[in-house]
Parts: structure tokens; C-alpha cells; sequence
């Protein structure tokens, strides 16, 4: 535990050192989609916004799109610590830690909560920037509940994810790319900015295979009372089978990866 | 004469060296594929939210695609010295007889490749996922796609020699052209903009490159934004040049060249 928390010490401080990586990270979730808004604020002068709202269920676009870039701060702030194993490995330090006394899970919760304790402060200052700025407002009766139990089943499956792309990094060398790919790929299958229904359908099938695709929507079915998928009971229960499936999933190969790899040797980049 | 031909030789020696980096990892391209695509593919979708309006989601596409030949550039270029700096061998690039110039021009010749190919992968990908397929005045958008691309290059020759000085700029340089494609209206017309921050929009060159590019896909005048794309490539690049060369200057006088 003491090394666990040292680990995590650490990240934080290391985090901090470089702040102009700090004033990024802090403006990212809103520049990521200003655009998306600049784009629906013009649709709405020219009269387009009846479109959005026949197919979100709710006119309020800055809510929908800024709920997109919240909540995948988070889940990209828990499976994105790959590239932080990734960096152990540049740095030449992977088998050092390895070689300590801090268990495998105890890295990743480290590293993941050092992450999320940032995405916590970056998102809260993107959303009080856009509430000063041009007013936010959910609108209707939010089921706050509902939104807390989503999102924190959407943090499990995260780890899930976090757990394969650590496996994967440590027995292939070269796994940077597949990661980068997952990483490309991923918000436009789970939908940040729109919904996947807008996908053609072979792409949505993988969309539905995601837990992120369902938490999202049904985020925004809670607090903006926009139409989800499916009814909301099923699609939280879903959420929650695929957090199961994912987390149970993502330490068995996690394990089955980290003994091959530790076999052929750590060092080898 | 003899230096110029070394030059030459080195310039086509670093160039060879970027593409065969392509060939050793083979999985780069693919990525790149995908890549180009999935960044700006949210967007996209985003715009078929609207309707279905194929010249609204044109509209979109050519200038996120614009938007692309300047990240493509700002990394590519910008911070290519930064990756040079972490295979470590910038300091014997800067002892051979190129020079770090040279190095970026390399690395600008490399990232206009790379672009091309950037821009065949999303309308690839545009036509087969969003049934869009481009139709322009194409004598038009390949000017001002090549006048772009020289005002941009010049732009990430400055972002070039703040790398240089400052050797971390990744977080800034994210703001940076993020901040630039939001001025420049990729996905809306600046017009919507506040007065005051139209200002700022007009001082950036992909502004005029996107303007330019939309009217001619429109088959409308594009002549005041290629003389602006002109001003820009005569200010930027020589600035550009002037910067790098004394960031070079004053890294050797401190011999921090190969220092992260």
C-alpha cells in the first residue's frame, strides 16, 4: 500500500513538474469540442438545429457535446496509462519498477489515479469556463443517481481496457502502434460528439461492443433527457455486464501477457 | 558550387532516411490509414447531425482536411526536431556538413508526402463511410493547396525554433494548433466569429487556406486568398529561417544541443 501511494506520489509530482503540459491538459477537454459547438452554433443561425434535435432528442448541443468531452477525459484518463508503461520503457526504468516491491495492480491504480485526479480538476475548470462563458444548463430533472452509478461502471470497464493494453504493451514491443490505433479510433466509435447511431452499421457493431458507447449515451439520456439506444434499465444493466466481462477479462490476459513477456525478458525494446 | 551539391546531397540523404522509416515500420502506414481519418472522422459525423446535407459536410470536410496539412506540418516539421533530439543524433546532424536547415526542409519535403497521402486516405474514407466525394475546381484548390503549403511550412519553421529553444513543446504546441484551427474556422465560416477574434483569424494563413480551398470547390474567386497565402509564405519563411537559425546559434554557443 506505502508503495502503491509513493507510486502515485510520484506520478503526481512528475505531473506537476511540467507545467505547460498542465495549462494542455487543462484546456483540452474544451478545445476538443469547440469545434462541435462553433459547428452547431452556425447550423442553428442557418436554421439546421431542428435536425440535431430530431435525432439527439434535445436542442441543448453545448450540453451534449461537452458531456462527450468530459466523460471520455475520464475513461481515456484510465486505459490511457498504457502510454505511461510505454514511457517506463523509454526511460529504461520498466524492469526497475517491475523488480520493486509494488504489486502489478497497485502500478496501475498509481498511475490511474494520478490520472483521474486530473481529469477530475480539468474537466471541473472546462465546465465552469463554459457555464461563465455562454451558460450551461442540463436542463429538465437529471437523475443524478443514475449518472454516478453509469459513469463510475464506465470507470471499471476502463480498467478492464487498461489491463489489455498494459498486457499487450509488455509482450509486444512494437504495441505503441496498435495502441495508437485504439486510441484514434476509439471516440469515433464511441460516439463523443454524436451519436453511433449515425454510424454506418458495420462500425456499430463494434461501437455496441464498447461499454463507453452505452455509459455515454445513457449519460445523456440522464441528465439531458435526450433518447437512448435502448430503455435506460437495459441499457445500464448492459453497461454493467460488459464493465464485468471487461474487467474479468482484461486481468486474465493481463496476467497471461505479463508471464509471456517477463519469459522473453522486459528489456527487450 | 561543391558546397551547394553537399547540400543537396544531404538534403536528399535525410529525406531517403524519413521514408525509409515508413518501410521499416510498415504498421506507421497503416496507422496513418486509419489515423488521418478516425481525428477528424467525429466531426464528420457530427455534421450529419444537421441533416443531410452533402455541401454542409463538404463544407466541414475540406476544412478539417486543410486543418490536417497543418498539424501534419507543425509535427512533422516543428516538432521533428524534437523527435531527431530523442533518437539522439541531432548534434551529429548539426557537426555534418547539412545543417539543421537542411534537416527541415527534409522533414517538410517528408511531411508534404505525408499529407498527400493524408488527404487520398480521407477521401478514401469519406466516400466509402459518408458517400462524399469531392468535386472542385481543381486547377484552383491545387494552388492554393500548394501556396498553403508553403505559408504553413513557414509557420512550422517558427514552431520549429521555439522547439529548438525550449526542446519540451508538446502540450503548447497542441494549444497552439488546436487554438489556430478554431480561429480559422474549420467548421464553420469564421463570419460567425466576434468581431475581435476575426482579427486574430485574419492573421493566420490557414485561414485563407481554408477560405480558399472552400471556394474553390465551390468554383468561386480565390484570388485575395492566394495573395494573402503569397504574403504569408514571403513573411513566415524567412522569419522562420531567421528563428531557427538563431535558436542554432545560440544552442552551439551554450552547447546544449544534444541536451533534452
Amino acid at each position: 500500500m506505502r508503495a502503491t501511494l509513493a507510486l502515485l506520489r510520484y506520478s503526481l509530482v512528475n505531473s506537476l513538474r511540467y507545467r505547460i503540459d498542465v495549462v494542455g491538459s487543462t484546456f483540452s477537454p474544451i478545445l476538443w469540442v469547440l469545434p462541435a459547438v462553433l459547428m452547431a452554433m452556425w447550423a442553428e443561425r442557418i436554421g439546421l438545429i431542428g435536425d440535431f434535435a430530431e435525432v439527439t432528442g434535445t436542442y441543448n448541443y453545448i450540453a451534449f457535446f461537452l458531456i462527450g468531452g468530459v466523460y471520455w477525459n475520464f475513461v481515456e484518463a484510465v486505459w490511457g496509462i498504457a502510454f505511461s508503461l510505454r514511457e517506463q520503457m523509454f526511460t529504461g526504468t520498466l524492469e526497475n519498477l517491475w523488480a520493486s516491491s509494488i504489486r502489478r495492480l497497485g502500478i496501475i491504480i498509481a498511475w490511474s489515479l494520478a490520472s483521474l485526479l486530473a481529469a477530475t480538476i480539468f474537466s471541473i475548470i472546462a465546465i465552469a469556463v463554459v457555464g461563465v462563458t455562454v451558460g450551461l444548463d442540463v436542463g429538465g430533472d437529471p437523475r443524478w443517481g443514475i449518472a454516478i452509478s453509469v459513469f463510475v461502471l464506465s470507470l471499471i470497464a476502463s480498467y478492464g481496457f487498461a489491463f489489455l493494453l498494459f498486457g499487450l504493451t509488455l509482450r509486444f514491443k512494437d504495441a505503441e502502434n496498435i495502441v495508437n490505433i485504439i486510441a484514434n479510433v476509439a471516440p469515433l466509435l464511441g460516439g463523443i460528439i454524436f451519436p453511433v447511431t449515425l454510424l454506418p452499421l458495420p462500425l456499430r457493431f463494434f461501437s455496441y461492443a464498447l461499454p463507453f458507447t452505452w455509459g455515454l449515451d445513457a449519460l445523456r439520456g440522464v441528465l439531458l433527457g435526450a433518447e437512448t439506444i435502448l430503455p435506460l434499465t437495459m441499457q445500464v444493466i448492459l453497461i454493467a455486464v460488459l464493465a464485468a466481462f471487461f474487467i474479468g477479462f482484461g486481468w486474465i490476459a493481463f496476467i497471461a501477457l505479463e508471464r509471456r513477456a517477463r519469459r522473453e525478458g522486459l528489456s527487450i525494446f | 558550387m561543391g558546397m551547394r551539391i553537399d547540400k543537396m546531397r544531404g538534403l536528399w540523404a535525410l529525406f531517403k532516411c524519413e521514408l525509409l522509416y515508413w518501410r521499416v515500420y510498415p504498421l506507421n502506414l497503416i496507422n496513418d490509414f486509419i489515423g488521418y481519418f478516425t481525428w477528424i472522422a467525429p466531426f464528420l459525423f457530427a455534421a450529419t447531425l444537421f441533416g443531410d446535407y452533402k455541401d454542409f459536410q463538404i463544407f466541414i470536410a475540406v476544412g478539417l482536411i486543410l486543418w490536417n496539412w497543418l498539424v501534419i506540418f507543425f509535427w512533422g516539421v516543428g516538432y521533428g526536431v524534437r523527435h531527431t533530439i530523442d533518437q539522439g543524433v541531432l548534434e551529429s546532424i548539426a557537426a555534418s556538413p547539412t545543417s539543421v536547415h537542411t534537416l527541415l526542409i527534409a522533414k517538410a519535403l517528408i511531411s508534404l508526402v505525408q499529407n498527400i497521402f493524408a488527404t487520398a486516405s480521407i477521401l478514401f474514407w469519406l466516400w466509402l463511410l459518408l458517400g462524399l466525394t469531392l468535386e472542385a475546381h481543381w486547377g484552383k484548390l491545387f494552388l492554393i493547396v500548394a501556396l498553403s503549403s508553403v505559408a504553413l511550412s513557414g509557420l512550422a519553421l517558427i514552431f520549429a525554433a521555439f522547439v529548438i529553444w525550449v526542446k519540451e513543446a508538446a502540450s503548447i504546441g497542441d494549444i497552439i494548433h488546436q487554438c489556430l484551427g478554431l480561429l480559422s474556422g474549420i467548421t464553420f465560416p469564421v463570419y460567425i466569429l466576434p468581431a475581435g477574434v476575426r482579427v486574430l483569424s485574419s492573421l493566420i494563413p490557414l485561414t485563407y487556406a481554408i477560405k480558399g480551398a472552400r471556394n474553390a470547390v465551390l468554383g468561386e474567386c480565390i484570388v485575395l486568398e492566394a495573395m494573402m497565402l503569397v504574403l504569408f509564405a514571403v513573411i513566415t519563411v524567412p522569419l522562420g529561417w531567421y528563428l531557427v537559425s538563431a535558436a542554432d546559434r545560440k544552442l552551439r554557443q551554450s552547447g546544449t544541443w544534444g541536451e533534452y
